[in-house]
């Protein structure tokens, strides 16, 4: 039985049936194994998004995501990147900088990595190379910065580890909020080393003057946009209202602005992004969903539980422990999407990790940070055939480009891991 | 028939959307004391709905997420007996899926629980059975159309 349930579902994998299906089919093998009644498959799937716990950051996800994908069928981007030249352009290395930026506010907001090369990198890559950069410097720039920004408010990834982990209940209570403060470090830590390394490498460069006249003409042409930041960490953080308020109030007022300030949004395209939108979080749900149903065969018969009793039999060091869980990591960041990832690994790895003594909200951020990188490691990291495809370069042009960039993230990565108090600093105050 | 699916959808979403706006103003004008009591039972049927209702749009237009690593090795003329293997694997997988949620779906019938407002629970979560049939079709269909297609 469990021999036939595995072929089937290895197939089924490298057939590239939707992973929703997949997971659904393990649940059901293993439901009918443990003798537990098929329609209990449905019943969790159900619960997971009638829980009160989990039912704001539904909604959030679901309005967040909105938000992310109206701004992107506006000008924003384009207002954006004036606004941070004018800010940052005068900086040695300053428009390296200002696409790692860019790219990471707008990585945050999609969650999908693949949008920022195929949407924002077009923009970027002639910027960059008129600016001065090499051609393989700006292909790495842009393929490594396609994910970057997956640790930073409100990123989709995290939301999801949050809700996921939740429903795990691993005796270590805490707040999905916290993820977003925990992120914060890395994430800056991971956007300063790569700065420092650019601006080394291009010291040479000529750099534009500051320009106090263009940083008013950015700043008025999106003073719509300014206030966004502002509502959304405010609202998360202030307290007084709900996270799925937050959303609503964030992609009602983009919903505004776009359509009938700006008005680069028409009523009539309105439905198609809703749409698309909602199909893409709606998929994703589903597998959260799926994964939920599958995870409860699994506390059924304490999979968690064995396989810690198995590492831990053979390493007894959290340290080494943490090393090995890098490498596995970087390389299913490498085969897999992050939210396939996330899914299938949460509820293996949170209860082994938490039997290391490492909190929750750590492992969520070398979790993601680990599947971050993941997209762009040789061989097969799927940003790298993204940016591939989308600039017509040869899968080992990139290579070479990408790994400069990726050693320095890995150094990060290593920091990440190592001191936990990136992360959990605000857990001491 | 799509563009049922895609209207209602929307519409789904909007309500969302103005529900939870909609929460904010009525709680912050406690001088009427007003409350909307139906309001997170109403929303979290929007999630579950639009959960479902994303992911059949998302078989029609083969939008979900899946492994592909394999796509960058495999040749190409080995692409549809391998997609033809997958969507009737997921089909299969969707169906049994449909047939057993008929009983979650009874249980909460005999059970009575109210949804929404007097709604009945069961109603609102028969949907539930209909997307995973309707999608489990789709998976099977969409091995004939590829073929039109060629």
């Amino acid at each position: 039985m469990i021999f036939i349930a595995v072929i089937v579902l290895v197939i089924m994998v490298l057939a590239g049936a939707p992973l929703f299906t997949v997971l659904l089919a393990g649940a059901i093998f293993g439901y009918l194994s443990a003798n537990i009644p098929l329609s209990n498959i449905a019943i969790e799937m159900h619960s997971l998004t009638d829980e009160s716990v989990n039912m704001p950051w539904f909604v959030a996800l679901l309005l967040f995501t909105f938000a992310g994908y109206l701004l992107a069928a506006s000008d924003t981007t384009q207002r954006l990147l004036q606004l941070i030249r004018a800010l940052f352009g005068w900086m040695p290395g300053g428009m390296a900088i200002v696409g790692f930026l860019l790219c990471a506010v707008f990585t945050a907001l999609t969650g999908a990595s693949g949008v920022t090369i195929v949407a924002l990198g077009a923009i970027l890559l002639p910027i960059l190379i008129k600016a001065g950069y090499s051609e393989k410097f700006s292909l790495g720039h842009i393929t490594t910065s396609g994910s970057l920004g997956l640790l930073l408010v409100p990123s989709i990834p995290l939301i999801l580890y949050g809700i996921f982990a939740q429903q795990l209940d691993v005796g270590e209570d805490f707040d999905i909020k916290e993820l977003f403060i925990a992120g914060l470090a890395p994430f800056i830590l991971m956007v300063v080393a790569l700065s420092l390394w650019t601006v080394f490498r291009h010291k040479e460069l000529p750099t534009a003057r500051f320009n106090l006249c263009e940083l008013w003409i950015a700043v008025k042409n999106s003073k719509w946009e300014l206030p966004l930041p502002f509502f959304v960490l405010g609202g998360i953080y202030a307290g007084f209202i709900t996270i799925s308020e937050v959303a609503a109030i964030t992609a009602l007022y983009v919903l505004v602005i776009e359509v009938f300030v700006y008005k680069e949004v028409s009523m009539r395209k309105l439905p198609s992004i809703v749409q698309e939108s909602m199909v893409m979080v709606g998929s994703i749900m589903l597998i959260l969903g799926s994964a939920a149903a599958l995870t409860n065969y699994f506390v059924d018969i304490e999979v968690a539980q064995k396989l810690f009793n198995f590492i831990n039999e053979h390493i007894s060091n959290p340290l080494v422990f943490l090393m090995l869980l890098n490498i596995f990591l970087l390389l299913v960041g490498a085969l897999l999407d992050i939210f396939s990832a996330i899914v299938i690994l949460v509820p293996l790895l949170l209860p082994v990790a938490v039997g290391y003594g490492i909190h929750p909200v750590h492992l969520g951020i070398i979790l993601i940070a680990n599947l971050q990188i993941g997209y762009f490691t040789p061989p097969v990291g799927m940003n790298l055939f993204i940016a591939s495809y989308r600039f017509k370069k040869s899968i080992l042009d990139l290579y070479v480009a990408t790994i400069p960039f990726m050693l320095i993230l890995l150094a990060v990565l290593l920091l990440i891991t190592y001191v936990p108090f990136l992360s959990t600093w605000y857990q001491h105050l | 028939m799509h563009w049922i699916e895609s209207a209602l959808l929307v519409a789904l979403f909007l309500s969302l959307l103005l529900v939870v706006v909609l929460q904010i103003v009525v709680r912050n004008i406690g001088a009427l004391s007003l409350s909307l009591s139906w309001g997170p039972d109403f929303t979290s049927t929007a999630v579950f709905w639009i959960m479902l209702l994303g992911a059949m749009i998302a078989v029609r237009e083969q939008g979900h997420i899946r492994v592909d690593f394999m796509d960058r090795f495999l040749p190409p003329h080995w692409s549809r007996p391998v997609s033809i293997v997958a969507n009737i694997c997921a089909g299969c997988v969707c169906l049994v899926i449909a047939r057993y949620s008929i009983e979650f779906v009874w249980l909460e019938y005999t059970a009575n629980t109210v949804g929404i407002e007097g709604i009945p629970l069961w109603l609102l979560v028969s949907i539930f059975p209909f997307a995973f049939f309707v999608m489990g079709i789709r998976f099977a269909l969409s091995i004939f159309l590829r073929t039109e297609e060629e």
